[in-house]
Parts: C-alpha cells; sequence; structure tokens
C-alpha cells in the first residue's frame, strides 16, 4: 500500500523488487504502480 | 526536483551565452550556468565529459528528449549518457557541467544542428496512432536496421508518443541482449509503457521498487539470454524469444488497453541481414509492421524483397538513419551495461536504492551456464539449449552477474532453463579457502533456494 510506500522512501532504505512470476505478470495492471508525482497530482 | 543549494556561481545567466554565434572557445568554470537557445526543429547532441554530470532547465519553448517532454524550470541531470535534446518550438535553456568543458564551441555551438528525420518519425507515429483507433488490436511495430541508425532511439521516441496525448500503453518489446533496457544488460524484456519515461535515464527509467520512486516504476516481464552476442549461440537466442513472446502475447490478449496500443519491438542490428532470425522473430511474435531505418540504395531492394517474403510488402517501411545516431564504440556500450547492473541494485541519481550482502557456503549453490562459442567449438555435438554445471570457484563466479531462477536448487538443468526469474545477484567474493561465496541481492532477505544461471556480465565495484 501506499503507506508502507512512504514510509520506506522516508527512512531510504528503499530496494529492488524482485520480478513478479510470468503467471501474474500476464495479469498485472499498470494502474497499481504507485510513484511519488501521482501520489502529488492526486491530491 | 532542483536540489541546487547554493551551488550556483553568483553569475548573471545572460552573460554566459555560448550558443549566440560568437563561439568563443574559452574554458569553463565547472558548473558555471550558461544559456543557450536552440532554434525550432534543431537538435542539441549533448556528450558530456566521462564521469562528468550536466545539468539544464528549460527556461522558455517545448523540447524533448527522445519523444519525451521536459518540464520548464525543472532541473534535469544526465551522465554517461550521449542524447540529442530537440527543440520543437524555439527553446531557451540553461546548463551547466561538473567538469570544465574544454572547448565551449566544440561542445555547445558545433554540435546544434537541424533533425531532418524528425518529420519521419512523427508521419510513422501518426500513421501508428492511426492504425490504433481503427481497430481493437493495435500494431504491432518491429523496428530493424544496420548497426547504430537509431532503431533504439526510434523505439524509445515511438513508445513515448504513444503515450502523449492518449492513453494508450504500447509494449516495448527489446530483443536486443546487448542493448539493457528496465533492465540488466543481457537480457530480453517487455513493458508496457503506461507513464513518462525518464529523460534523464538511459536504459529509459527504473523498474518497481519496495518504495514509491520520483517516477512511476516500470514493470517489465524479464528473460535472460545470459551471453554477450545473439550468434554465440543462436538457437538458444530463439528459445528466449519464444518464451518472451508467449508472455507478451498472453498479456496483450488479459488486457485490452494493452491491446489496443499494440507493441514497439527493438532488434540487435544483427537480425535485418540474417533471415532465420527475421522469420523466426517476425513469425513468433506476430509482427504486422516492419520498420526499416535505411537509405534507399541497391541494398534496400534487396533487403525489401528479403523482407517482403515474410511479410505483405505493404506492412514495410522505410524511413531513413535518424540525424543525430551516432556510431559508439564499445567502450560506451560496456559503460551503459556496467551502469545499468549497477543501478538494478543500487539505483540512479533519483532514487538511492539499498541491495543487501550475503555470505553463503559454497556447496549451498548450484550454477548453470549455457553453451556459449567456445562451450560450443569444444562439443560441436552437443544440444544448444542444454545448461552445463558451473563449479562454484573464483574463476568462474567472481564478480560475475547470476540470475537468480525460479526453478528449486535441484531442478534439472532443462527445468532450469524453461524457468521464470526472480531477479539477479553480484557475486563479490568466492573465498575458496574457507567455501564461502558473497553475493549481492537487490531485495533484503536470504538467498532463494533456487537454481542460479551465470550470465557472461561482470561487474566490479
Ligand atoms: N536524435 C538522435 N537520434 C538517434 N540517435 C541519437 C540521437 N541523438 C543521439 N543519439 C545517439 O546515437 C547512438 C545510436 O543510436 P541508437 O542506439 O538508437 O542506434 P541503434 O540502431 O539502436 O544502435 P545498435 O545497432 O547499437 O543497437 C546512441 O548513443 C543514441 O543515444
Ligand atoms: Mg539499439
Amino acid at each position: 500500500g501506499s503507506t508502507a510506500a512512504t514510509a520506506a522512501t522516508q527512512r531510504n532504505i528503499q530496494s529492488r523488487n524482485w520480478y513478479i512470476p510470468d503467471s501474474e505478470w500476464v495479469l498485472f495492471k499498470d494502474e497499481e504502480i504507485v510513484s511519488i508525482s501521482h501520489d502529488q497530482a492526486d491530491r | 526536483m532542483s536540489l541546487d543549494t547554493g551551488v550556483l556561481p553568483g553569475i548573471d545567466v545572460a552573460t554566459g551565452d555560448a550558443a549566440d554565434g560568437s563561439a568563443n572557445s574559452f574554458i569553463t568554470d565547472t558548473n558555471e550556468s550558461r544559456t543557450l537557445v536552440i532554434p525550432m526543429g534543431q537538435q542539441w547532441f549533448v556528450d558530456p565529459p566521462r564521469d562528468a554530470r550536466v545539468s539544464l532547465k528549460v527556461v522558455s519553448g517545448v523540447a524533448e528528449v527522445f519523444g519525451t517532454e521536459l518540464a520548464n524550470d525543472v532541473e534535469y541531470t544526465f551522465q554517461d549518457w550521449k542524447f540529442s535534446l530537440f527543440a520543437i518550438e524555439e527553446t531557451t535553456l540553461t546548463w551547466r557541467c561538473t567538469s570544465v568543458i574544454p572547448d565551449l564551441a566544440e561542445f555547445v555551438t558545433n554540435r546544434v544542428a537541424a533533425n531532418s528525420t524528425a518529420k519521419y518519425v512523427y508521419n510513422l507515429h501518426f500513421a501508428l496512432e492511426k492504425l490504433r483507433n481503427s481497430s481493437f488490436e493495435g500494431p504491432k511495430v518491429i523496428v530493424l536496421g544496420e548497426a547504430q541508425v537509431g532503431k533504439t532511439a526510434l523505439c524509445r521516441t515511438l513508445c513515448s508518443y504513444a503515450i502523449k496525448y492518449r492513453d494508450y500503453q504500447p509494449v516495448m518489446v527489446n530483443l536486443d541482449p546487448q542493448e539493457p533496457i528496465l533492465a540488466p544488460p543481457g537480457c530480453l524484456t517487455a513493458t508496457p509503457v503506461s507513464d513518462l519515461l525518464d529523460l534523464q535515464s538511459p536504459q529509459w527509467g527504473q523498474t518497481l521498487t519496495s518504495g514509491a520512486t520520483q517516477l512511476h516504476g516500470k514493470q517489465p516481464l524479464v528473460k535472460n539470454f545470459g551471453l554477450e552476442l545473439i550468434g554465440e549461440n543462436l538457437e538458444l537466442y530463439l528459445e528466449t524469444v519464444r518464451q518472451l513472446s508467449s508472455g507478451v502475447r498472453e498479456r496483450t490478449q488479459q488486457d485490452s488497453v494493452v491491446q489496443r496500443s499494440g507493441w514497439i519491438v527493438d532488434t540487435p542490428a544483427s537480425a535485418l541481414n540474417n533471415p532465420q532470425i527475421l522469420q523466426a522473430v517476425i513469425k513468433q511474435l506476430g509482427v504486422d509492421v516492419i520498420v526499416v531505418l535505411a537509405p534507399e540504395d541497391e541494398h534496400w531492394v534487396e533487403t525489401l524483397d528479403t523482407l517482403s517474403q515474410i511479410i505483405d510488402r505493404n506492412s514495410i517501411i522505410r524511413i531513413p538513419p535518424l540525424t543525430g545516431a551516432v556510431p559508439v564504440d564499445d567502450v560506451y556500450k560496456r559503460l551503459l551495461q556496467r551502469n545499468a547492473i549497477r543501478d538494478y541494485f543500487y539505483g540512479d541519481l533519483n532514487t538511492v536504492l539499498s541491495p543487501y550482502m550475503i555470505s553463503v557456503d559454497s556447496q549451498d549453490l548450484t550454477v548453470w551456464k549455457p553453451r556459449g562459442t567456445m562451450d560450443l567449438v569444444e562439443h560441436p555435438d552437443a544440444s544448444k539449449l542444454e545448461f552445463i554445471p558451473v563449479p562454484v570457484d573464483q574463476s568462474n563466479l567472481q564478480h560475475a552477474l547470476v540470475v537468480i531462477t525460479t526453478a528449486p536448487r535441484r531442478a534439472r538443468p532443462e527445468e532450469v532453463m524453461a524457468s521464470p526469474i526472480l531477479g539477479f545477484g553480484l557475486i563479490t567474493e568466492v573465498n575458496e579457502r574457507r567455501q564461502k561465496v558473497k553475493i549481492l541481492l537487490p531485495v533484503p532477505g536470504q538467498l532463494p533456494n533456487n537454481a542460479l544461471v551465470l550470465t557472461a556480465h561482470r561487474y566490479l565495484e
């Protein structure tokens, strides 16, 4: 969720994710991706 | 985003004008801010000195980097990357560099020139847009051409244009393992482009992280080829293409936005003149538009002939090699590949990531590798798709980039070859005496108990 994401940024211990399994990738929707610029734009 | 606290010297920007035609060849101070005006339709080929950062800010006008527009008054920073800044309208910008520029005329004035191929790129984009608007199934475009004619630049620009005005999500398919796009080198990838590409990044941006990033992270499908050149093991390359395409096709079927948007497929130069690769790739993916970056000469007639045996002639489009595409040497290509490995673990100038170092017993590792040139010479009759075991020692693994597969550690090699991947690890130290191996992981935690695959890529910190 986005709360966890914000906390991670503040503590600056972000790391890359493992790739999701192919079976999830084919169903993945890019709308689920969170970014700072969008968070700000949404407010 | 602009973090330039106090580094700007107290110089009136207007007096630092370098592009007023006076072509002063004086040495710049580092970080001195200068103004440049790029006339409409021209581009500045920016080639930052090695290890230096060039920062720039658009004051007025509209400019883009490979199709992605710069916001006004936002400072963008570039390092280890040769790119062009194209002025769609007359653009005034300020720029500075962290190192001394010995010859300003050479760095700026001589490198601002008309972009004579931009109109072809626009026209191509509008043609693709028409196809997207007229069907539920968007165009599946493959870009072909000799080395360094601007194939990758064209793909990037087409992806950026596609998302600029409409809610499209074209899938960027990279079939060139030497080109690190949103992944370490050695991979073939497919990435739905659903939001801005990072115009500061030679790798087009970043993939998802555990936190939010400045720009929308991308979620690629990544297949490891692992060898340097596709010619080393063509069968393995085509198998990797097959694995990637089945994923892309399925995603396309599942996602109506992706389906309407279509694909943009980048290729290695060697694909153009190898009918076996062409056939396989075009059939495998189900490509329906071919774009060739080539001059209209005798060779083009031959190329057209070959291609029209594979696909309908009306689906083949030729445009000239792009203005601004420059031949780059191997040293530069390696630098980009190296940086892509670094960014995978450590992030880039805007997003700092914390990788995780672990130490494991040598005996707990199972490492495989594909058959490359040397091995195929020694074993000409061996199956080209078979993976071979790699002894865990210093000569094999020190500084190596390895793939962490999703196959269990004891899985059979066929299973390892066919398995999706979790990500990459970097072997930083092999201590043979103590039987210990240090591995850098992108994600904190234990090393997954899975089989590893050695790649041809090495990284020394
Ligand atoms: N306006 C421009 N258009 C195209 N390429 C440009 C432009 N400005 C700079 N370049 C640079 O020219 C170089 C070659 O372009 P590009 O990598 O797109 O060619 P390519 O055909 O994909 O090459 P390869 O055969 O190595 O894959 C790159 O370093 C690219 O950044
Ligand atoms: Mg390329």
